[in-house]
C-alpha cells in the first residue's frame, strides 16, 4: 500500500480543523440555540474519521469517513412535534487493491409525533429502530470511541419506516421507559450506508432506572430484512464465507446483488431471503462521577435453523482530566457461518467543549475486514 | 508519513487539552435553592424526585395536562452547577452531555436565561414555566415593588 493516498494527505488539514476548533467554537457557538417559543430548531453534526490499518495488506487498508447531518427539531407546538434528520456521507477506503470512493445522502429520521401524556407518545414516521442504547445515540459527538461495536447495528437496521408508541412512566423516585413499533411495510427506502433493511418488522423495549443513572434495558424484534454482506469478511482467505443472513436455510431461496469489489469476491452485495428472524437484546448503562460503563448484547436467530447469531460488548469511559476519558472496549460478535470474531479497542476521548470531540483509539481484532480495522481510528466531531 | 501525521494530530489534541480547563464548582459552598413555578401550575410542592424528572425531561406535563416549560441558567453558572449536583444528581458539565443526547433525539434542552433575574421574569410571565434561584436572588426580587408573581414548591440545601 502507498503511503501517499489522499486520505493521508488530509491529515494535517484534520489536524489544523483539531486545533482550531475549540477557539473556534468558543466563540461562535453558545450552547444549543433554544427559544421556548421558536417554531422550528434547525442543528446539525459533523464527523471525520480516519482509520489506518497495521497490516499493509488489510482489506480495510486507510480510509476516512466523512458525515454532515441536519437537524431539523420543532419548537413548542403543544403536544406535537416532529424532527427530521438528513445525513450526506463520504467513504473512501484505499487498500492495495485500489481506491473505492461512496458518497450518499439519506433521510435517517423523519416523523411527526403527538405526545398527549409523559406515559404515551405516538410517532409515525422513519425513526431509529429502537433496539440497545447505542443506535439511537449513535451520532459522533455523542459516543465514546470513533469504531462503532458490530452489535450495535449489524442484527438489525438501523432505521425504521412505521410507528411507534413509546412513554415515560415513573417507577418509585426514578424512570422507566418504554417503546412499541412495527414496521409494516414491505418496501423500506435502503440508504447507501445502511447494513441493513427490514422488511416488515416489530418490535418493543423497555428500559428501567434501578439506582441513580444505572439503567437495564431488554429488546426484542421480530423481523424479515435485506443485508448488506462484507461486513465480517476475513482479509486473507479467498473462502466465500462472508457473513450470511442470520439464520438462513442453506437452501434458501436467497438473491445477491452488488459489485466487485476488486478482488473477485463481490462486496456489499445485498442479501434477501424470507426468513423471519428474532432478535433479543439486553443492555446496561451506568454513569458514575465521571465514569461509564455500557454494555449491549443482541441475539438473532431464526424460526426454524440453527445457529444463531449473537454480539456482546463491554465498554468503559474513565475520566482522566480536563475533559479526557480513557475509553476501552471488548467486543465478540459470531456471524452465522464464520467463527466468533473478538475486537478489542483502546482510546481516548477529548471533550474541550460537550459538543466538540476528539477521539483516538487503536482497534485490535483476530479476524481483520474490510470495516473491522486491525490498526488506529481517529477521529474529529462536532455538534451545532 | 501516516504515523507522523497522527503523532501530530494527537500532539495537537494534548496541547489543546492544557487550555480546556472548566472550573469546577465548589460543593461546600452550595447556596439555598429555590424551585419556582408559574402561579397558574397545578401543583402545591413538588419533590426532587419530581424535579430530576421535569429538569431531565422526563415529566413534560402537569397534572392539568398543561406543559412543562423548565427553564435553566447558562452552563457556565455557578447556581446551575449547584442546582445540578443538588437536585439532579450530577455536575453540570455532564448534564451538558445529556442535553446533547436529547438534542440528537429531536428534543430542545431546557431554555436558558442569562440571570436569576430573568429566570424569575420568565416563570412569572410563561404558563406552566419552572426554574430555580438562590433564596438571595428570590428574596431580593420579592422585597422590590411589582416582584415577579412566582410560588416557591421546594427548597433545596443551604442548611
Amino acid at each position: 500500500m502507498k503511503p501517499s493516498h489522499r486520505s493521508i494527505r488530509r491529515l494535517p488539514l484534520l489536524a489544523a480543523a483539531c486545533a482550531l476548533a475549540p477557539a473556534l467554537l468558543r466563540a461562535q457557538l453558545p450552547a444549543p440555540a433554544v427559544s421556548a417559543r421558536a417554531p422550528v430548531h434547525v442543528g446539525a453534526y459533523g464527523s471525520v474519521a480516519l482509520r489506518h490499518a497495521v497490516r499493509s495488506d488489510s482489506a480495510a487498508g486507510t480510509g476516512l469517513n466523512e458525515a454532515a447531518a441536519a437537524l431539523l427539531i420543532s419548537g413548542t407546538l403543544g403536544k406535537l412535534s416532529y424532527f427530521g434528520e438528513i445525513e450526506a456521507a463520504s467513504v473512501t477506503r484505499e487498500n492495495w487493491t485500489g481506491r473505492e470512493d461512496q458518497r450518499w445522502v439519506e433521510v435517517e429520521r423523519a416523523y411527526g409525533e403527538y405526545a398527549p401524556y409523559d406515559a404515551l407518545r405516538i410517532r409515525a414516521g422513519r425513526f431509529l429502530t429502537p433496539i440497545g442504547q447505542w443506535n439511537e445515540t449513535h451520532g459522533a459527538p455523542l459516543t465514546w470511541t470513533a469504531g462503532r461495536p458490530l452489535t450495535s447495528y449489524r442484527p438489525f437496521a438501523k432505521s425504521t419506516t412505521g410507528l411507534m408508541a413509546a412513554g415515560q412512566l415513573p417507577v418509585g423516585p426514578r424512570d422507566a421507559g418504554y417503546a412499541l413499533w412495527v414496521a409494516p411495510f414491505d418496501f423500506e427506502p435502503r440508504g447507501e450506508g445502511e447494513e441493513n433493511t427490514f422488511v416488515r418488522a416489530a418490535g418493543g423495549r423497555v428500559a428501567i432506572e434501578v439506582a441513580p443513572d444505572l439503567y437495564l434495558g431488554a429488546s426484542a424484534a421480530g423481523f424479515r430484512a435485506t443485508r448488506r454482506a462484507g461486513e465480517t469478511e476475513p482479509d486473507d482467505d479467498g473462502d466465500d464465507d462472508r457473513t450470511a443472513l442470520p439464520g438462513r436455510r442453506p437452501g434458501a431461496v436467497h438473491r445477491q446483488t452488488g459489485d466487485d469489489g476488486g478482488d473477485g469476491e463481490p462486496e456489499d452485495a445485498l442479501e434477501e431471503d424470507a426468513t423471519a428472524r428474532t432478535l433479543l437484546g439486553a443492555d446496561l448503562s451506568w454513569r458514575y462521577r465521571g465514569f461509564q460503563l455500557l454494555s449491549e448484547a443482541a441475539w438473532v436467530s431464526a424460526a426454524d435453523t440453527l445457529p444463531a447469531e449473537r454480539g456482546a460488548f463491554v465498554q468503559a469511559a474513565v475520566p482522566l482530566v480536563r475533559g479526557v476519558h480513557a475509553t476501552g472496549r471488548f467486543e465478540v460478535y459470531d456471524p452465522v457461518v464464520t467463527g466468533p470474531l473478538r475486537i478489542w479497542t483502546a482510546g481516548l476521548n477529548w471533550r474541550p467543549d460537550p459538543r466538540l470531540t476528539l477521539k483516538a483509539e487503536r482497534q485490535a481484532t483476530d479476524r481483520p475486514s474490510r470495516r473491522v480495522v486491525d490498526g488506529w481510528l481517529v477521529s474529529l466531531s462536532v455538534l451545532f | 508519513m501516516a504515523r507522523l501525521a497522527l503523532g501530530a494530530l494527537l500532539a495537537a489534541a494534548l496541547a489543546l487539552a492544557g487550555g480546556a480547563a472548566t472550573p469546577a464548582a465548589d460543593a461546600d459552598e452550595a447556596p439555598a435553592l429555590l424551585v419556582v413555578v408559574h402561579p397558574g401550575v397545578d401543583a402545591a410542592r413538588l419533590d426532587r424526585a419530581e424535579v430530576r424528572r421535569i429538569y431531565l425531561l422526563r415529566r413534560r406535563f402537569w397534572s392539568d395536562g398543561s406543559r412543562v416549560t423548565p427553564v435553566n441558567l447558562p452552563a457556565a453558572s455557578p447556581v446551575r452547577d449547584a442546582f445540578s449536583r443538588a437536585a439532579l444528581g450530577r455536575p453540570a458539565r455532564e448534564l451538558a452531555d445529556y442535553w446533547n443526547d436529547l438534542y440528537f433525539h429531536g428534543t430542545a434542552p431546557p431554555a436558558v436565561v442569562p440571570s436569576e433575574r430573568a429566570v424569575l421574569l420568565f416563570v412569572a410571565r410563561t404558563r406552566g414555566a419552572v426554574g430555580y434561584v438562590t433564596r438571595a436572588a428570590y428574596d431580593a426580587a420579592q422585597a422590590e415593588p411589582g416582584a415577579p408573581p412566582v410560588r416557591p414548591v421546594l427548597e433545596i440545601g443551604g442548611g
